[in-house]
């Protein structure tokens, strides 16, 4: 492991500033571990990020990094994708980034199939700004901004992004890391834009409030409410009341990528000059 | 060069930035803007580019900043709502030092407003639109020739200097047709942003002497980060308050230090008027109309046009000024250039405001009118 | 061309009245002149009001707007006393229908556009190239060589013949009208 931290991440800026206990190191973990199973060439790699605490990720990571504003980080990878097919684009989102200020961003992400990949940190909560509800802050859970237990009913994003059109959604945990790492491998090889969301961890702002003890406890919440998506088929659904799935949740290769239809248009084009 | 066509503010402006080597464009239809998308649909993906249109303007804005890291001039076009929606991006961009063009054709507003009326009422937006100190350049064409060429202009400033150029355009000059013959003065030349000099150790935002640092396209080997935080030489983030200082200030600074570069002002008659009036846009075609019928008539009275709004060109204005009897400052809003004016002149002349917010264009007769008052 | 011809064309949405006053730009702009061509729409892409301008001037052409055209031609109505205090004081009125028995104004002139159109054309489409020959007949902005190329360049390559020959036939009516009223002032 330390070898691939000196290989893929920013050291000289390091320690950084996530909370101790927080599950953000952990998926930053698991995706440079990625990217060394992939084999990518590190100039070749764009790495951006939207605003919050998963939005740090880029500056601590030694590829081509752009730590764009809340919730755009998506419209920025669009044009760094189209501009330079060549590179490998990885977008780095909170749920609020991804499902809030950035939503409309992400269904339209979903629906283009770019060859992109989306790692989206969903902490339940806004962390940086000390802990207020999100679109994934489930039920009846405390945040500063419902002091008297959130209203909101939630949003699944992995759902959402089925409905949405991507080709590749999976989900992983922070908890389940080498899982993490197979899901990042597998949506980054799919031709078209895919998708990981990551149940993830935040202790100070989340778990403080809605009586998880330590980060350790939160971790083991994800062990126990994650259930492999393949073992939830054979489930009674009673049986996953309050549960979520894991791992590869759907994958389509029917649709084609965006920059493969782009070619026809300029194909088009070409044959309308000449004519 | 080539011969006579009939050429729209709006169709001279794609081909400025084509000219200009543009190569993508991310945007969202919205009235007077909509036939700068169509056309970059219809022309950049015969030439290797992409257009894109995106879910709204705030994407729109994202979307070019991120093909530009690539090393792409990349350009997108609006209107008033949609130019509300781009200010946090355009900031970004400027802070960022990330070259882009946003054409923004003018229409009446706040709001919805009347969305096919001119207007010249984000004369002050575009400047100040985003939060905080940030640079702009600003430049406003009045015929469809000059779209062409001061298009062109735009994104060779915004490579050259690594920040946002905004195109102001109103309703008017983006939907009218005009005969246009191109002269060799209108030539568009390709200027691209100056990258990192082999050999040397790469600072992203180095405080060079000349202001601009140079420009690492995204996937040639140079791996850095860019942040919307203020940031340090290195790119990363820092608020050590002498580092923040530094980098506010050089980049709000470094379009003074090559303001001759910039700026471009027009005078007609301006010298031996006695008074004098100062117009952009397609106002400022009605100013020139009045100049023409009065000097024909004896008249002394003249003009000056900013094309480049933003900066303010306070030496040429303040020059322009001196000894007039008065200046006039027609506008199609309710007095936003006239306080650029105000403070540049700083009394010495009477400054008046002509104002017209009924969504039609200042008419030639009633700057005539006010001249004639006057002198 | 000595004088700063203003031209404006009043239409519904679907008429192809800014198309018409496009082939009149290109026209005036390949005779050598300056031109400026513009539109006002209401939001509606069909059916809603429409108004093309054209503006054409051996000079430059500055102020892009026209207060009181030289040319005005209505397409939507044949009430001219309507119209008659919204040209310049030399300038022409066209409208678009049959002249009735009552004597008219020097300066309005009543062409059947969307008669000749459908009837004689059996086109509707093509009334607005009509419109282009009644101008040209009337008036002395453009030659009719100058507007008929500038016709067959802006209709589709399948439609050309059938637009020169509105172009033509509006000509020819608007050369009758003028005939007409010559024989009226005579008499």
């Amino acid at each position: 492991m330390g070898e691939i931290h000196e290989k893929y991440l920013r050291m000289d800026k390091m320690p950084h500033i996530w909370c101790a206990g927080c599950g953000n190191g952990i998926i930053m973990g698991a995706f440079i571990t990625a990217i060394d199973r992939l084999g990518y060439d590190k100039d070749e790699v764009a790495a951006v990020s939207g605003i919050g605490c998963s939005g740090r990720i880029t500056g601590y990571m030694d590829f081509n990094t752009i730590h764009t504003t809340h919730g755009r980080a998506l419209a920025f990878a669009t044009g760094i994708k189209l501009a330079k097919p060549r590179l490998k684009v990885f977008v780095f989102m909170g749920d609020g980034d991804a499902v809030a200020i950035g939503g409309n961003h992400l269904i339209h992400a979903c629906r283009r199939n770019l060859d992109m990949t989306a790692v989206i940190f969903n902490n339940h909560i806004y962390g940086m700004t000390g802990g207020q509800f999100s679109p994934t802050t489930f039920k009846n859970k405390n945040a500063t901004t419902a002091p008297y237990g959130t209203t909101d009913p939630d949003f699944d994003i992995a759902q959402l992004c089925i409905g949405a059109g991507a080709t590749y959604v999976a989900r992983g945990t922070s908890y389940h890391a080498r899982l993490l790492t197979d899901l990042i491998v597998k949506g980054a090889e799919h031709p078209g834009f895919s998708v990981i969301e990551v149940i993830t961890h935040c202790p100070v702002n989340f778990g403080r409030r809605n009586n998880f003890e330590s980060p350790a406890q939160m971790l083991l919440w994800q062990k126990e409410h994650g259930v492999a998506a393949r073992k939830a088929k054979t489930m009674p659904l009673e049986d996953m009341e309050g549960k979520f799935t894991i791992g590869e949740l759907y994958r389509s290769t029917e649709i084609p990528e965006y920059l493969e239809e782009y070619g026809r248009v300029i194909q088009a084009a070409n044959e309308e000059k000449k004519s | 060069m080539a011969e006579a066509k009939l050429l729209s503010g709006n169709d001279a402006c794609v081909q400025g930035a084509l000219a200009a080597g543009v190569r993508f464009f991310a945007g969202y239809p919205i009235t007077p803007s909509t036939e700068i998308a169509n056309a970059f649909a219809r022309e950049l993906p015969r030439r290797g580019g992409i257009f894109m249109q995106m879910e709204d303007e705030i994407a729109s804005m994202g979307a070019i900043i991120g093909a530009s890291c690539t090393g792409t001039k990349a350009v997108t076009a609006t209107s008033g709502p949609g130019f509300s929606l781009m200010q946090e991006n355009i900031g970004y961009a400027a802070i960022a030092e990330i070259p882009c063009v946003i054409i923004n054709v003018m229409r009446y507003g706040p709001s919805t407003g009347l969305p096919t009326s001119p207007s010249q009422g984000d004369f002050m937006q575009t400047r100040w639109g985003s939060h905080g100190d940030r640079p702009v350049i600003v430049i406003a064409p009045y015929t469809a020739r000059e779209a062409y060429r001061e298009t062109g202009r735009a994104v060779n400033l915004s490579e050259t200097y690594r920040v946002p150029v905004i195109v102001l355009m109103d309703e008017i000059l983006g939907h009218l047709r005009e005969r246009v013959e191109f002269r060799d003065e209108d030539l568009v030349q390709e200027i691209s942003r100056k990258g990192p000099e082999p050999g040397k150790p790469f600072l992203p935002y180095e405080n060079t002497e000349d202001g601009v640092p140079p420009f690492a396209d995204f996937g040639t080997g140079y791996r850095y980060h860019i942040t919307g935080l203020i940031h340090d030489e290195t790119g990363f983030p820092t608020n050590n308050p002498v580092e923040v200082d530094t980098i506010m200030r050089r980049v709000n600074g470094k379009l003074d230090m090559h303001i001759r570069d910039i700026e471009r002002t027009r005078f007609v008659d301006a010298d031996d008027a006695e008074i004098l009036i100062v117009a952009f846009g397609s106002v400022a075609r009605s100013a020139h109309e009045v100049v023409r019928t009065l000097r024909n008539e004896g008249k002394a009275v003249g003009m000056v046009r900013p094309v480049t709004v933003w900066p303010f060109p306070d030496e040429d204005i303040r020059t322009a000024v001196a000894g007039k009897k008065a200046v006039i400052v027609p506008e199609m809003n309710l007095g936003q250039m006239v306080r650029e004016v105000e403070r540049v002149v700083a009394g010495a002349v009477p400054v008046h405001a002509l104002n017209r917010i009924d969504g039609l264009l200042v008419t030639p007769h009633e700057i005539r009118d006010l001249v004639e008052d006057l002198l | 061309m000595s004088k700063r011809w203003e031209v404006r064309l009043i239409g519904t949405g679907g008429q192809g009245i800014v198309t018409a006053s496009i082939i009149l730009a290109v026209a005036a702009l390949r005779e050598g002149n300056n031109v400026v061509q513009s539109q006002n729409y209401g939001p509606e892409v069909r059916g809603g009001y429409s108004t093309a301008y054209v503006i054409a001037s051996e000079s430059s052409i500055l102020y892009p707007k026209i207060d009181l055209p030289n040319v005005l031609l209505v397409m939507t109505s044949t009430d001219y006393e309507k119209y008659l205090h919204e040209i310049d004081e030399d300038g022409i009125l066209i409208m678009n229908g049959e002249q009735g028995s009552e004597p008219l104004p020097d300066n309005v002139y009543f062409i059947p556009i969307t008669n000749i159109a459908h009837d004689e054309l059996e086109r509707p489409i093509t009334a607005n190239i009509v419109c282009v020959g009644a101008v040209v007949g009337l008036t002395d902005m453009v030659s009719e060589a100058a507007a008929l190329a500038a016709v067959e360049e802006h209709v589709p390559a399948k439609a050309v013949k059938i637009n020169r020959r509105a172009f033509i036939l509006g000509v020819r009516a608007a050369r009758e009208a003028l005939a007409k009223r010559e024989a009226s002032a005579t008499s």
